[in-house]
């Protein structure tokens, strides 16, 4: 059995090198200056009156470094509070896999604890860099696995995904594409409709091309993301990460492609790994799969330390005929809502009554992975352990069958603390630690306690990602974007709209411009966004692609339009002008054609 | 000296230069076993910084413009640190040295690290070191200076700190390899070699230093100054840094007290950095300084004034800058600003 105090971890490394202390700081989103071509002397927000300004972009941290692009020296090493070292924010994305974060994030190592001799081993004569030896890699070690366990950073990765998964369409650039496309492509433009099958002039480009785009959908649609011999599960939509927020649900379809193959169905079986007591589940059987609905039910005095949830759901199915079970894995993400409601601040006593750990239980130690943050609270104020004597301590005891991990407690803030568990090399896989924690003040003791099972490291496994709904921006003057709420408050072709519906128009009128819809929650394209998140993809990479879809869809509209116009003013009541319902199954081709290309074009 | 003072443009440099009675450079090999060896009487020399012909390889060891400057700045916070010990010797000659620069500063000047200060409440007390700090900061100042007849830019850094006598600025000053620092732990630099860097990335250099007057032990009151320069000699390949002596052992020019006192130069260092090679960055350099002060010294010891042409700041470092934020209607707090406790460094095996 070992213990620790408050901050009495100094004594733990006195064989070592010394120690580090390690701040990490994330910035707004979005607070960095954003500075307009020819707008130079505009100030950032968090600049001083009387502070010199640098040529800046509009990354957060911008203000920050020396050199902002690349983000290069997000990551300093002080020794004296004097910069010795740094490192990029290729750490943030390779190493932390912290990616949405990488320009918003600064991390500060502060050297001076350690021992002179490990300084020695870093500093070189040129104060440049570290030198790379021993010293470096435990340094490089620690915080790696210090930040990468990291429950706060976590959260704010997840939220920073959630942001990109609702991008919208950016008007500005969408128009300025729906522009150039018709600008372009005015002589090319009549000759694409449905059924034509005339030549589109060497001005045409693009996948709206007819002839093109329909032999490669028919080739890619039925095989694309499968190569497993049929029958496979799927899902529909077509997630790789199903979010989830509290108290919502959230439904899909779990399927068998071919579809035909249901009627052979001997059995399925839906689990989640890790199991989360708060999710409801039900299942609905369909004509042809499995309708699957999920809500995560927020207890009143549910902590929200304890997101982001993760799990894993796990849909196993056995056919007839077919030997072997069908296997459908997807992640699902339970994260608090953005724009939640803050809890009230807990008032903090001078007589604490409770202590309690707030992180999500079962705590879990991977052998060789990053420190396992435990998140604890209790109702004492701060300054009853910072205080110089400190009127209260924390003690911490570990009951462990074979090495004791080390274990440090972070100071209070706000009645909320830490305590860092290092993944120590020794432990055993399957085995349970106990560990007890006191708050110990005058005449009073506060206890509690928690098991953490410990575990090995995860073997490699497929990364998955999200969906989310599609999302509107300001309304233009002539296009104008649909969400699933608003399904019910315009018509798409004269009847509702669908999941399976891109876009439509509107006729001019004597009052409006010509209208053109686009459908931001159309399944398709949200399970394109999921797929570019899944591959880590750029914030600006994603806005760009959702453009260039929405500017040819949008194309794609006007062009009809022109079209139906023509064939009506060349004959009333032509039998070539499209109907509705043509042009309707004519843009959702269109669109379907549109994402496949681009997935294939990746 | 006077004029000395004044230059920040190799024209003024050499102006001030040619008025000198100087040995020309090829002249006089320096010799550290006999240096008077070839020295003219009656005229300064150029002898090697640090009495070493062979210093270039030390001295050139910047990779980035701005580091020699904070380099400079950390000396400018030492000599304000080792002024405040020699005082405190002079009142109890057996109180033991501070443990590090910061148990120097937290004792000397009452300051917390400069990242904590946004973090004081409202009290009178914090409000008291808030403005100890800002005090602070006038006794160390870096100037930006751009000289628009030669389009080249002076980097001046100043401390208001102990200052070195004429005797010993040879010795101290620009010493290179040795050094009076060992045994203080409140000290930052060991071997004082960062600042010399300056030299490299400048056409000229210039310094004045006057010692504090109650601690000359004995020497007396004066100013010593001199220009350093990059030399090429002729025929050979081992250029290296010099700098203007006055003797044979290395004892730079003087002035004495009265002319220092009309000169208005009173206790403390002054090195200008003239021909200051930025890079490519040009006149961009006006805006990067704060910021690139600011992440090099990210959570210096003592705060410094920036002056940048008629435009100051003062530079406390990126820590109080973050720790600023949201302290303020202007400014958003970070989402996410968290400080771990001490990390053991060192595998469990190597324990």
């Amino acid at each position: 059995m070992s213990e620790t105090r408050l901050d009495k971890s100094l004594a733990t490394a006195l064989n070592g090198h010394g120690t580090i202390s390690i701040r990490v700081v994330v910035l707004e989103k979005g607070m960095a200056p954003s500075r307009a071509a020819g707008k130079a002397d505009e100030a950032p927000i968090d600049a001083a009156p009387d502070e010199l300004l640098p040529d800046t972009d509009k990354r957060p941290t911008s203000t920050f470094l020396e050199e902002p692009k690349r983000g290069r020296q997000c990551c300093v090493f002080l020794i004296n509070g004097q910069r010795q070292h740094a490192w990029d924010n290729q750490f943030i994305i390779r190493d932390l896999e912290l990616k949405y974060l990488r320009n918003r994030m600064i991390v500060i190592v502060d050297c001076d604890g350690l021992k002179p001799e490990a300084i020695a081993n870093l500093m070189q004569g040129s104060r440049h860099q570290f030198f790379e030896g021993n010293v470096y890699f435990d340094l490089e070690s620690r915080v790696l696995l210090t930040l990468k366990g990291d429950p706060d950073l976590r959260r704010l990765e997840e939220e920073a995904e959630d942001d990109i998964s609702s991008l919208e369409a950016g008007d500005e650039a969408v128009k300025a594409a729906l522009d150039q496309l018709i600008e372009a492509h005015h002589e090319a433009a009549s000759h694409i409709s449905v059924g034509e099958n005339q030549p589109g002039g060497e001005k045409h480009s693009g996948p709206t091309s007819g002839d093109d785009t329909q032999e490669v959908v028919v080739q890619d649609e039925s095989n694309v993301g499968f190569s497993a011999s049929a029958p496979v599960l799927a899902i529909r939509p077509e997630l790789t990460t199903i979010r989830l927020r509290p108290n919502d649900w959230r439904r899909f379809l779990i399927y068998p492609k071919p579809e035909s193959a249901w009627k052979t169905l001997e059995n399925m079986t839906i689990t989640f790994d890790p199991p989360v007591k708060e999710l409801q589940v039900t299942r609905t059987t369909q004509l042809v799969g499995e309708e699957v609905a999920l809500k995560f039910v927020e207890p009143d005095d549910f902590e929200e330390d304890e997101y982001p949830i993760e799990t894993t759901v796990r849909s196993t199915a056995m056919f007839k005929d077919a030997p072997e079970p069908r296997l459908l894995e997807k992640r699902v993400i339970v994260n608090r809502r953005k724009q939640h409601q803050p809890k009230p601040p807990m008032p903090l006593e001078d007589d604490p009554t409770f202590l309690k750990v707030t992180s999500r239980q079962p705590i879990k130690i991977v052998i060789g992975g990053p420190d396992v943050h435990v998140k604890l609270r209790w109702n004492g104020k701060d300054e009853l352990v910072t205080g110089d004597p400190p009127k209260w301590n924390f003690r911490v005891a570990c009951e462990s069958p074979s090495v004791e991990p080390l274990f440090f407690l972070t100071r209070p803030v706000e009645g909320r603390f830490e305590l860092l568990i290092q993944a120590a090399p020794g432990l055993n896989p399957g085995e349970q630690i106990k560990f007890d924690i006191e708050a110990i003040g005058p005449g009073k003791s506060l206890p509690t306690a928690f098991l953490a099972d410990v575990a090995e490291a995860p073997s490699a496994r497929r990364i998955s990602s999200k969906l989310s709904s599609g999302a509107q921006r300001r309304p233009p003057y002539d296009l104008r974007y649909v969400k699933r709420e608003n399904w019910g408050d315009e018509t798409c072709w004269g009847q509702a709209w669908t999941s399976n519906d891109s876009g439509s128009f509107d006729e001019p009128t004597l009052k409006t411009p010509l209208t053109i819809f686009i459908n931001q929650d159309m399944d398709l394209l949200n399970s394109y966004r999921d797929s570019l998140i899944s591959r880590k993809m750029a914030e600006t990479t994603i806005q760009q692609r959702i453009n260039r879809y929405t500017a040819h869809v949008a194309f794609h509209l006007y062009q009809m339009y022109r079209k139906k116009k023509e064939t009506e003013s060349a004959a009333e009541e032509s039998p070539d002008a499209p109907s509705d319902e043509q042009m309707r199954d004519e843009i959702q081709r269109v669109a379907r054609t549109l994402l496949k290309l681009m997935e294939v074009s990746q | 000296m006077a004029h000395a003072i004044k230059a920040t443009s190799s024209l003024d440099i050499e102006a001030l230069l040619a008025q000198l009675p100087i040995a020309p450079e090829d002249e006089y090999i320096y010799d550290e076993d006999n240096p008077e060896m070839g020295w003219q009487r009656g005229k300064f020399h150029w002898m090697p910084v640090g009495r070493e012909r062979g210093n270039a390889g030390r001295i050139k060891q910047a990779n980035q413009p701005v580091n020699p400057i904070a380099e400079r700045a950390i000396n400018g916070m030492e000599a304000l640190i080792e002024m405040a010990r020699q005082h405190e010797l002079l009142l109890r000659p057996s109180v033991p040295a501070p443990s590090s620069p910061r148990d120097a500063v937290q004792r000397y000047f009452h300051l917390p690290p400069l990242e904590q200060l946004p973090k004081l409440d409202s009290s009178d007390r914090s409000k008291q070191v808030r403005a100890q700090a800002r005090e602070l900061a006038r006794q160390l100042r870096v100037r930006l200076i751009f000289d628009k007849a030669t389009r080249e830019f002076a980097v001046g850094i100043e401390d208001d700190g102990i200052g070195q006598t004429p005797l010993s600025i040879h010795r101290t000053l620009l010493s290179l390899g040795s050094t009076t620092k060992a045994d203080k732990w409140y000290l930052i630099g060991v071997f004082g070699q960062g600042g010399s860097s300056a030299y490299a990335v400048s056409k000229y250099s210039w310094l004045v230093s006057r010692r504090a007057p109650d601690l000359l032990n004995g020497e007396g009151d004066g100013v010593g100054w001199t220009v350093i320069k990059h030399v090429f000699p002729k025929g050979r390949r081992d250029d290296y840094f010099a700098y203007l002596a006055a003797s044979p052992d290395g004892r730079v020019p003087f002035a004495n007290a009265a002319d220092a006192d009309i000169a208005k130069i009173g206790h403390g260092t002054r090195f200008v950095h003239i021909g200051y090679d930025f890079g490519r960055g040009g006149s961009a350099i006006t805006r990067q300084l704060y910021t690139a002060l600011n992440h090099v010294l990210y959570n210096p010891v003592l705060p410094l004034e920036l002056y940048v042409g008629s435009t100051m700041a003062v530079v406390y470092g990126n820590g109080y800058r973050l720790s600023s934020l949201g302290q303020t209607r202007s400014t958003t707090a970070p989402v996410l600003d968290k400080v771990f406790p001490p990390q053991p460094v060192g595998s469990r095996e190597s324990q």
